[in-house]
């Protein structure tokens, strides 16, 4: 009995200890911000108690951006874009620099909203002049490119993965670049009939992946096709069947990737191969 | 005895010890957080049975709270994969003259039983703010979407499960130009 009036006790007094924020001049109120939003970080994302204490974070400090947009997060990942829009803009408003470009990744990624994610990484150039930004951990140039292929216009893709693998290999070397761009570079080449320079990407894609890529396996294979080639796009497709099933191919966790593939894509190549070429075994 | 009664009381001691360290603990890390039950009575995604559509006698299997939360339980839950599932969309959709543009968005649960049920449908302007989609075209794709050949029992950790799934259909003038996410 004793011991569960003491934990009332101490209950208490840790609620009574809450902050009265009324007296706090603007810099105090952004310590404390920070301090209610990093004390709940390891709340489940999107819960009552971690959405309640980003509010809170939010009501003692307007300006903590980046509460404001990790309000939005369990709405864009749990598919509810009415929820996620407004709450996102909010935090685009409140730190333009660092979530326009961001918001151009999540438009290009969760939205596919090409028009959209490209004005926002074209507005990252005026807002963050003579520095490349990265949403998402990489280079505008390399979601530039992306948005370009999902929008179909090859050449301006081409350009701006350029741009960023040219960027990467002078800064750090070509083994640091995304290894999906390569692949990406590949199929824009690919659907421009550039042939030998796609070939060229997807053996980069393979040479840096030591071998395990069933995308760049099948896009060459879709090449040795119309090369002719039947024989080396059969045994492509049966080795990018097996790197598919063990795990090596083009994933996102929270979406599907642009341009991926699934078995059946690897079933329609071949059952294709075969009607072109019958006399030539896999 | 009285060494019983010292090692029983430094028994006791340690005890009270431990449990208020663990009760300071659950306290700090997950107590003291409180809810605006108002605001957020449940978890983000969280489907309000009054607010959604199910077929008829359609249940959860279970009270647990359903997977897929992340879009993980989404390989998995389309039978045959995405590509069956864009493949029967596509080939079955018609535009009937249809000339909207922006998301027809679906959350709903599937149960372990592999049926879909509490279907929520917002439609969605390419503004990302509600609008009215043409009601035959929604109605075409929110019945192809929920067929039960779509969709897979799942079973994780040997235990059959519910799960959360959610829908994006990206349109422009009618016709269908991406399934999200």
């Amino acid at each position: 009995m004793k011991f569960f009036l003491s934990l009332g006790v101490l209950t208490t007094f840790f609620i009574a200890c809450e902050k009265d924020i009324s007296n706090l001049n603007a810099e105090e109120r952004k310590a404390l911000s920070y301090k209610v939003f990093k004390e709940g970080e390891h709340l489940p994302q999107g819960s009552p108690k971690s959405m309640t204490r980003l509010e809170r974070a939010i009501a003692i400090d307007p300006t903590n951006c980046d509460a404001l947009r990790e309000l939005s997060v369990a709405h864009l990942k749990r598919g509810m874009p009415l929820d996620w829009y407004p709450q996102f803009e909010k935090a685009a408003l409140c730190d333009p620099k660092i979530w326009v470009p961001w918001r151009g990744y999540l438009y290009l990624q969760f939205y596919r909203d090409y028009d959209k994610a490209l004005a926002d990484f074209n507005a990252s150039d005026t807002l963050t002049p003579n520095f490349t930004d990265a949403p998402q951990g990489q280079s505008v140039d390399y979601w530039r490119g992306i948005a370009y292929l999902g929008r179909k216009d090859y050449e301006y893709s081409i350009l701006f993965f350029d741009t960023y693998i040219e960027k990467e290999t002078l800064e750090s070397g070509e083994d640091w670049v995304e290894l999906t761009a390569f692949l990406y570079r590949g199929i824009a080449h690919f659907e421009n009939g550039n042939y030998e320079e796609a070939l060229r990407d997807f053996d980069k894609q393979l040479n840096y992946a030591r071998g395990f890529s069933a995308d760049a396996k099948y896009f060459k294979a879709q090449v040795f096709m119309i090369q002719n080639r039947c024989k080396e796009a059969k045994e492509l497709v049966t080795s990018g069947i097996e790197d598919y099933n063990y795990g090596y191919y083009n994933q996102h966790p929270y979406t599907e990737a642009l341009r991926q593939l699934y078995l059946q894509d690897f079933e329609v190549l071949m059952t294709e191969l075969t009607n072109k070429c019958p006399n030539q075994p896999s | 005895m009285r060494i019983l009664k010292i090692t029983g009381l430094i028994l006791t001691g340690l005890i009270v010890l431990v449990l208020g360290y663990v009760g300071y603990l659950y306290y700090y890390h997950f107590g003291r957080f409180s809810i605006d039950q108002e605001k957020y009575p449940h978890r983000i995604g969280y489907i309000d049975r009054t607010e959604s559509i199910s077929p008829k006698g359609f249940t959860l299997c279970s009270e647990d709270i359903q997977i897929g939360f992340y879009s993980s339980a989404a390989p998995n839950a389309y039978k045959g994969s995405k590509y069956a599932f864009r493949k029967l969309i596509l080939e079955n959709y018609e535009n009937r003259g249809y000339t909207d543009s922006g998301f027809l968005n679906l959350r709903f649960h599937v149960n372990c039983k592999g049926t879909v049920g509490h279907v929520v449908i917002n439609e969605v302007g390419m503004d990302y703010k509600k609008t009215e989609l043409n009601d035959d075209m929604v109605n075409q794709l929110v019945n192809l979407a929920i067929k039960e050949e779509n969709w897979n029992a799942i079973i994780k950790s040997e235990k059959r499960r519910d799960i959360y799934m959610y829908l994006i259909f990206k349109i422009e003038n009618g016709e269908v130009l991406e399934i999200l996410p």
